[in-house]
């Protein structure tokens, strides 16, 4: 049987490896919960001046309320009593849809494309933002404040000429201007993301934390909670479009074939 | 439910016009007896039907013709005995072993089961185009010899009747070629049968396992190396 390779971690007697550190040597004392994470995540160790970027995005995503589809999901599938199972159907409901991990892969894997292929005229990056997938459109509102939150810690946190980051500055000014259109603030993430090294294939994964956070506080308050609204919602509040009754071609039969 | 609540600060989700019900599409609501895509269940169906063809109405739409009835319910059959070598059984197995209540451990059965059933749909996206169109050989991915006792025993069961199945192809291909037969030919709706029977082993397994199995787990299998990265 041909082993699996791991580089994720190594539980011995008296140390614990994870992605090549010594966890109570090495890490113990040192490490935030941030850098943890983004070491787990993309086997990275962050430095102190790039791991409050992480803090910032996650603050900044804190955008936790029960209406919105994500934790909507976390609000029903905790109605049970069980803040897993909301955790659990948050993080796996939307895969491959409008929110998380897909939709930052989209919007690196076009940031990194534009900026592999040169020095682009705005005709070129408008027609690009045209074509792109995932970091742009907001839906039901003028814009994405999370974007102008973030975008303004930036700024503060003098970041804003790094290399991903003035491209996607760029073009989320030229979209406003030229096409109408907003950017999502996952364009931002990912920017963020790329600046500070992580590989491409690494930012999905910062779908998951920024989910995590947010599915957590619905999932302990909705499994707590239980309510009985979200177990089954009132008739009166469902509208049937169901297809008219009809009898089946055996109806009138005894019994079953 | 309106109520007169006042946000901090309003915003989309406060002031967009949202619709105030939610759709049922499929499954209709009737104090005597709920009905599915029309049918009423227990005064219809339940006297007139087996359990596979409600399970195909609702994932078709439809009830099956008696030939697609056959069809569909040999392949639920086909796909029911996961095993616990496969992940989804594997996953319960852990996570009953761990202590897990039955409902948390089969709910991640269930979950990896529906992900497998993805998976065996992509897998096999190649064998469907060419089951719309059968000219040429098998895909190659649809085929494997390892396979030929049980596809023996498949054959058997189907006593001569007109199906898809060939000689040669894999236990997902003629799995699915079933479901083909049975009139699924949208991705989705084969995944969902899929996921459907599937689950049944993966049940099976986390039944009949709890804590008291947890030391004769083979925690090394399969086995895990772990390389380090300079550091």
């Amino acid at each position: 049987m041909k082993p699996i390779e791991t580089r994720v971690a190594h539980t011995g007697a008296d140390e614990l490896r994870l992605h090549g550190y010594r966890v109570f040597a090495q890490l113990l004392g040192r490490t935030t919960t941030a850098q943890a994470l983004i070491l787990g995540m993309t086997g990275v160790l962050l430095d102190g001046e790039d791991v409050v970027v992480i803090d910032d995005i996650v603050t900044a995503m804190s955008s936790a309320d029960p209406r919105l589809w994500p934790f909507k999901v976390t609000r029903l599938a905790s109605a049970y009593g069980s803040a897993a199972t909301g955790l659990a159907a948050t993080l796996l409901a939307g895969e491959g849809g409008m929110y998380g991990s897909n939709r930052l892969a989209a919007a690196a894997s076009w940031l990194v494309d534009l900026a592999e292929g040169g020095a682009l005229s705005d005709a070129e990056l408008i027609a690009a933002i045209r074509e792109s997938g995932g970091g742009f459109g907001v839906l039901y509102r003028a814009h994405d404040e999370r974007l102008i939150a973030l975008s303004a810690q930036v700024v503060k946190r003098q970041r804003q000429s790094r290399r991903y980051w003035s491209l996607c500055d760029r073009a989320i000014k030229l979209a406003r201007e030229q096409l109408q259109l907003e950017a999502h603030v996952y364009l931002a993430l990912a920017a963020l993301c790329l600046d500070l090294g992580f590989r491409q294939e690494s930012v999905a994964g910062l779908g998951f934390v920024l989910l995590f956070h947010d599915a957590l506080a619905n999932a302990i308050e909705g499994a707590e909670q239980a309510p009985d609204l979200l177990r089954q919602l009132p008739w009166s509040a469902i509208a049937d479009h169901s297809p008219p009754a009809r009898t089946s071609p055996r109806f009138g039969g005894s019994r079953p074939r | 439910m309106a109520d007169s609540w006042e946000p901090p600060a309003r915003g989309a989700l406060d002031d967009t016009p949202w619709p105030t019900q939610l759709v049922a599409k499929a499954i209709a609501r009737d104090p005597a007896d709920h009905r599915m895509h029309g049918y009423a269940v227990l005064g219809d169906l339940a006297r007139n039907y087996p359990f596979s063809d409600l399970t195909y109405l609702a994932l078709s739409g439809e009830l099956p013709t008696e030939d697609q009835s056959r069809a569909f319910a040999l392949a639920l059959f086909a796909f029911a005995p996961t095993t616990i070598a496969e992940a989804p059984a594997h996953v319960a197995h852990l996570g009953r072993i761990a202590g897990g209540r039955f409902d948390a451990a089969t709910g991640a059965g269930f979950m990896t089961a529906a992900n497998h059933a993805h998976a065996i749909v992509a897998d096999q996206m190649v064998l469907l185009a060419w089951l719309a169109a059968p000219t040429g050989s098998l895909p190659e991915r649809a085929t494997d010899s390892a396979d030929a006792p049980w596809l023996a025993t498949l054959l058997t069961a189907l006593a001569g009747s007109v199906t898809s199945v060939r000689a040669g192809m894999s236990r997902n291909a003629a799995r699915i070629a079933l479901l083909f037969d049975a009139g699924l030919r949208d991705p989705e709706r084969i995944t969902a049968a899929i996921a459907f029977a599937s689950s049944l082993g993966m049940l099976a397994e986390a039944l009949v396992t709890g804590p008291a199995d947890l030391r004769s787990y083979p925690v090394k299998l399969p086995p895990f190396h772990y390389v380090e990265h300079d550091r």
